[in-house]
């Protein structure tokens, strides 16, 4: 696997290194014989390769001395000093023209791997400024000016000089450095390798490049030099290392070895290390050579691991190798353990698979278990434990469930369980099912179902599963319902409804007690009862309507079934009842099944009913009007005939009292009156006028009754009332002819009698006066005769009216017969105020009067006397008076009157 | 052994990959505050952490004494903390519950009892002012050193003094002879000291280990392996890379890299393998915790798992 060039390399190395030791065999085979001190005298001659880490010339003015040092030091050989590049260094070891090497570590290390027998002879001690040291380093520079390169991650991506990879100090140091905090520079940066650490200095300073590798030294020598200025330059990831005489950007390294090859013989290595020990710091040499002299040969394992961890030669890739070489020489037992591993991992596979399976059933079972609504319990039969609960169980039974486990079980029994102890027994086998009442953390006891499992295989033996269900709600429920179905039975009872249940499909019915009892039966007396039963005790007429409508229903145009039929008890009486009922079952067809339904007994209430349908009737038709008011006489009702007879309509009416009916017609005492009977008396009956909503009055004869209710307390006023006016006004009539003259109207001879007491009376009581005045006309007979009577009573009309027109307001004017008038003359203050008037009246009746064509006239003899005089007392005598007056007036000449005289003229 | 661990860890590892969160695994970066003081045993810390070998969550102070970790432990402002074993049984007697779980080193001339070149012999020390850090390696040194004088401790002036005034003390002359260690002993011979007795007397007695609060050994149990990882990587850079140690070492302690290489010379750096013998029931380092315990002059310190083997690296060594 490695490459060719690499091969060839190791092969000429090696090729070259054994013609060397061959060589080298023969001539110490030779030499054996000769005494050691003949072959340190023999002049031999030592190449002593430098490196030429910094120019040739350089070198070989600061090694010099150290070579003549040798040369004093050790007479029995010759040094000479070779400083060579590396690439002409390894060709000149390759030709084994080097005795003696002093180079870098890791070059060190590459010469080590291609013979082995090289060794370090010592290890080089620097100094500077007089401080030494056996170590190096690596140092990393960059510009002073250079902001962005401050730390070993800015290195990434720069542009890198360094002297070559095989250089310790100028390439691997710091490429391990960086590789130690995670950045591999060969991947992320470009290297410039310029062969010395002075080009890369210089590179740097150019700004060739970004960043330079050199070694510890290097930079102190030239600024000591003054080659460069130490403030143009700065060094990255500096190490804090005290007594360190340079500045640093890597950790230490042992410092450049003194390598011996092995064909230096051991007494000459030995001497050369003796001379090399033995330089003084201040010998030319060593001051020369800037070193402070040579130490014991240091551990150089560090730079070996490096270079290794690098995988830089010579130990790239060294891996591919071995596994190679491995598989060559242990194919077999590789193989078998390859089946071996095969196999191993094919159990594992099939143990973790059933393993997976496991804990697959096992964790179905464990959710199964702990997520169940429904509460488990896992139980130890021996102890009464509860071994395990799921959530559900803590839940309902209030305990963690922490303490739930290990509870013991009867703790939640609110009675001990029979059951459990016969499963404890090996009674119950089996899964089995119990009611229980078990007591929660709060002390609620719940009525539940318990489910047991006594579980049998070996590993859960003496265990029993057990499921809990809450069944106290369905308990509860079941309670409710039984109450609720006797709470049905009790409202049946109580309400005494009758039911029935329709089996529509087949006709069967169903009849309680009560349905039969309301019909006189018991029910046993009617069974087998179908809807036949039912049909033949409807009454004929009422059938059609109830079935039509339950027709409806089972259209479904109707919700319920309603209906009132009359139904025919055993003793043959027709019994009201009110039929109900509601389909509740359809067939699939959509036809009515099954219907419930009640009877109820609603002859009272159809009774009822009747009454007031006719009483209502009566208010309707009655001719008398009717008005209802409450006990404040505010009216709640009247009836048409009312509305006729007032003119007012019902809902002009309603609400107020029947004052706006009163004419005017009574006093105040007049209703105080009513009030007051119908108070005490609880009814009042009478005529009254009353007005009617035109305004014109009428009479009416009412009657008002207080009603009471029920219970006896005053409720309403009823008033009936009819309308009398015209008996009134016919009555008036009467009464009229009965005091009037028919021809003139004027009172007659009852009224004016009448009239005349009155006036007498009056005038008794005022200390005042009055006339009375017999008036007979003159002439009237022959006006009779002449013109007939139509004329003569045409005549009297007018006269009449003549008469009546020369009255006051307080006089009457009567006719009493044929020609005669009586007319009384009240309230006069005396005598005198009478004569004038009596006078006119003479004059009046003596005018000239024209009657249908004919001209007519007659006088008028009147006698007159004045109330009150000494012992008349009498309207008689005072008449008597007037007439004698009068035949003395006509005596005297007619057309004139005459005041009577007590004693008799003349 | 491995075959069966792997068929038992197999489904284990399956079922229980589920519980991890209460095995601490979420805790396991827990930041480990790791408290020292300058020591040359301890310095594989620093190392450690120069060249970033430290686990992410493990934070390293270095503080003027071991005094200050042990204040820091009881504080809670430190984990874990690099003490002397007599150290770590004293802070378990006050009750501070410390687990030993690597040595670092184990003294073998870097403890010393250092006096005034006028004195030539142990008999000389009577009626002297000895400085003496009061911890129980200090006393126990200078114990042994009157013992071997023929000295009571009545017969000398002991002055306690910590560490980091060891060479003030000396500079004034307030004491004539000091009990010390390295590198101050270095530093005291500089100034004219001459080392009379040190702790090569007195083989396997003086440990400096690193010890851990047990009340969070398991949430940095990760972080705990990988400092103790980072050390042995140290200890191998200090073997193989001596150079380099012994100046990185010399620059954080202010001395010369020889007085570094001297005081390693006083010390036993073990490695792993030494570790675990260590760390091991009827060890020598119980041997000597018993003995530190019978100084101290208390019974209690010892009881329980005060030590464990449990964070040493399983692996061998990183190889060369």
């Amino acid at each position: 696997m490695q490459s060719d060039r690499t091969n060839g390399h190791a092969n000429r190395g090696g090729v070259a290194s054994l013609a060397a030791r061959l060589l080298r065999g023969l001539t110490l085979c030779v030499l054996v014989s000769t005494p050691m001190v003949t072959l340190a005298a023999s002049g031999e001659r030592l190449v002593l390769g430098i490196f030429a880490v910094r120019p040739v010339p350089l070198m070989e003015l600061r090694f010099g001395p150290l070579v003549d040092y040798l040369n004093a030091s050790i007479e029995s050989a010759e040094f000479e000093m070779r400083v060579l590049d590396l690439d002409h260094l390894d060709r000149a070891i390759q030709r084994n023209e080097i005795d003696l090497l002093l180079t870098t570590p890791t070059h060190y290390e590459l010469v080590r791997s291609e013979n082995a027998l090289s060794g370090v002879l010592g290890t080089l001690v620097t100094q500077h400024r007089g401080r030494s040291t056996r170590s190096l380093g690596g140092v990393i520079i960059a510009r002073r000016d250079s902001a962005e390169i401050d730390e070993l991650a800015d290195l990434a991506g720069r542009v890198i000089a360094a002297p070559g990879e095989r250089f310790l100090g100028g390439y691997q140091a710091p490429l391990f450095e960086a590789f130690e905090a995670g950045i591999d520079l060969r991947e992320s940066a470009m290297f410039d390798f310029l062969g010395s650490h002075d080009a890369v200095v210089r590179a740097v300073l150019d700004g060739q490049a970004e960043a330079g590798f050199i070694r510890t030294g290097v930079l102190q020598d030239l600024i000591d030099r003054g080659h460069i200025d130490p403030r143009v330059l700065k060094v990255i990831n500096r190490q804090h290392l005290g007594d360190y005489p340079y500045l640093v950007s890597t950790r230490l390294y042992p410092e450049w070895p003194l390598v011996t090859m092995p064909h230096v013989g051991l007494a000459l290595e030995r001497q050369i290390a003796a001379a090399l020990f033995s330089l003084n710091v201040d010998d030319p040499a060593a001051q020369t050579a800037g070193i402070a002299g040579f130490g014991p040969p240091a551990d150089y394992l560090p730079v070996e691991r490096v270079t290794r961890e690098l995988g830089l030669p010579p130990f790239e890739r060294a891996n591919d190798i071995t596994w190679a070489d491995i598989w060559a020489q242990h194919r077999n037992e590789l193989l078998i353990l390859a089946l071996a591993m095969v196999l191993v991992g094919l159990l594992t596979v099939a143990l973790v698979f059933r393993q997976i399976a496991l804990r697959r059933s096992e964790e179905r079972f464990r959710r199964f278990f702990e997520d169940n609504a429904s509460v488990l319990l896992l139980i130890d039969f021996e102890s009464g434990e509860i071994l395990d609960a799921n959530q559900a169980a803590a839940g309902f039974y209030g305990w963690p469930r922490e303490e739930l486990v290990g509870h013991p079980i009867d703790r939640l029994w609110a009675h001990r369980c029979r059951q459990f102890e016969e499963v404890c027994r090996g009674g119950i086998t089996g899964g089995h099912c119990h009611l229980h009442t078990h007591r929660l953390r709060s002390g609620e006891e719940r009525r539940v179902e318990v489910h047991v499992t006594p579980l049998t295989d070996h590993r859960h033996r003496g265990r029993m599963f057990v499921i809990v269900h809450d069944i106290t709600e369905r308990e509860r429920a079941e309670q409710a319902l039984e109450r609720e179905r006797e709470r049905l039975g009790n409202v049946i009872e109580a309400t005494n409804v009758g039911t029935w249940e329709w089996n529509i499909q087949t006709g069967e019915t169903v009849f309680n007690a009560r349905w039969a009892e309301m019909l006189g039966y018991r029910l046993p007396d009617l069974e087998p009862t179908t809807i036949e039963t039912w049909k033949g005790l409807v009454h004929p007429d009422d059938l059609e309507r109830a079935d039509a409508a339950l027709q409806a229903c089972f259209r479904r145009e109707r919700d319920e079934f309603e209906a009132e039929v009359r139904m025919q008890h055993r003793d043959g009486d027709w019994v009201w009842v009110l039929t109900r009922g509601r389909v509740l079952e359809w067939t699939e067809a959509d036809e009515p099944r099954r219907m419930w339904g009640t009877h109820q007994d609603i002859t009272a209430r159809k009774q009822m009913e009747q009454d007031l349908q006719l009483a209502a009737s009566v208010f309707v038709h009655a001719r008398e009007a009717i008005l209802i008011t409450d006990l404040d006489a505010r009216i709640i009702d009247v009836n048409a005939a009312f509305t006729e007879m007032t003119g007012w309509r019902r809902d002009e009416v309603i609400g107020h009292t029947p004052k706006f009916l009163q004419s005017g017609t009574h006093d105040r005492e007049f209703y105080r009156h009513m009030r007051e009977r119908l108070r005490t008396a609880g009814y009042w009956s009478g005529e009254l006028w009353n007005r009617h909503k035109s305004g014109e009055l009428f009479a009416e004869r009412l009657t008002i009754s207080l009603v009471h209710d029920a219970e006896g307390r005053p409720r309403n006023y009823i008033a009936l009332a009819s309308d009398i006016t015209d008996i009134k006004n016919y009555q008036r009539e009467l009464e009229h002819r009965a005091n009037h003259d028919a021809l003139t109207g004027l009172p007659n001879r009852v009224l004016m009698a009448d009239r005349l007491r009155q006036a007498m009376a009056a005038a008794r009581r005022n200390h005042g006066t009055l006339a009375l005045a017999f008036l007979d006309l003159d002439g009237f007979k022959a006006v009779n005769d002449e013109h007939g009577h139509d004329m003569g009573d045409k005549l009297l009309i007018d006269v009449a009216k003549d008469l009546g027109a020369q009255l006051r307001e307080t006089d009457t004017l009567s006719r009493i017969s044929g020609d005669e008038f009586v007319i009384i003359l009240s309230g006069l203050d005396q005598e005198a105020d009478a004569e004038p008037i009596i006078n006119r009246l003479v004059q009046t009746a003596a005018r000239e009067r024209r009657i249908e064509g004919a001209t007519l006239q007659v006088t008028a003899s009147i006698g007159y006397t004045f109330y009150p005089q000494e012992g008349v007392l009498d309207d008689e005598i005072l008449l008597k008076q007037a007439d004698e007056a009068m035949y003395q007036a006509k005596a005297g000449g007619r057309n004139r009157a005459y005041r009577y005289a007590s004693l008799p003229k003349g | 052994m491995d075959r069966r661990r792997f068929l038992a860890l197999t489904p284990l590892a399956l079922g229980v990959s589920g519980m991890l969160p209460f095995l601490g695994g979420c805790r396991q970066d827990d930041p480990l505050r790791v408290s020292y003081h300058p020591w040359i045993g301890y310095e594989t810390l620093y190392l450690a952490e120069r060249f970033g070998w430290l686990p992410e969550a493990a934070t390293l102070t270095r503080r003027q004494s071991a005094s200050e970790s042990l204040a820091a432990l009881q504080k809670h402002e430190a984990d874990a903390a690099a003490l002397t074993l007599d150290e770590v049984i004293r802070a378990r007697v006050q009750g501070m519950d410390l687990v030993v779980v690597m040595v670092f080193n184990v003294s073998a001339g870097a403890d010393a009892l250092v006096v005034d070149e006028s004195i030539k012999r142990l008999e000389q020390l009577e009626g002297k002012r000895i400085g003496a850090e009061g911890s129980a390696v200090g006393a126990m040194l200078l114990d042994r050193v009157l013992d071997k004088a023929g000295l009571s401790r009545e017969q000398v002036t002991v002055v306690d003094l910590p560490i980091d005034r060891h060479v003030a003390a000396w500079e004034v002359g307030d004491v004539e002879a000091l009990v010390s260690y390295e590198p101050t002993v270095a530093r005291l011979r500089r100034l004219g000291a001459v080392r009379m007795a040190d702790s090569r007397d007195f083989p396997d007695t003086i440990f400096d280990v690193l010890a851990v609060r047990r009340d969070c050994i398991h949430h940095v149990e990760h972080t705990l392996l990988g400092l103790i990882d980072a050390h042995f990587r140290a200890l191998e850079h200090l073997r193989f890379n001596r150079q380099d140690a012994l100046y990185r070492i010399a620059d954080v302690e202010s001395v010369s890299p020889g007085d570094v290489r001297q005081a390693l010379g006083g010390v036993l750096l073990p490695d792993r393998l030494a570790n675990q013998r260590y760390l091991s029931a009827g060890s020598r380092l119980t041997v000597a915790a018993a003995e530190l315990q019978r100084r101290i002059g208390t019974s209690g310190g010892l009881q329980g798992d005060w030590f464990t083997d449990a964070f040493l690296p399983r692996r061998h060594a990183r190889a060369i």
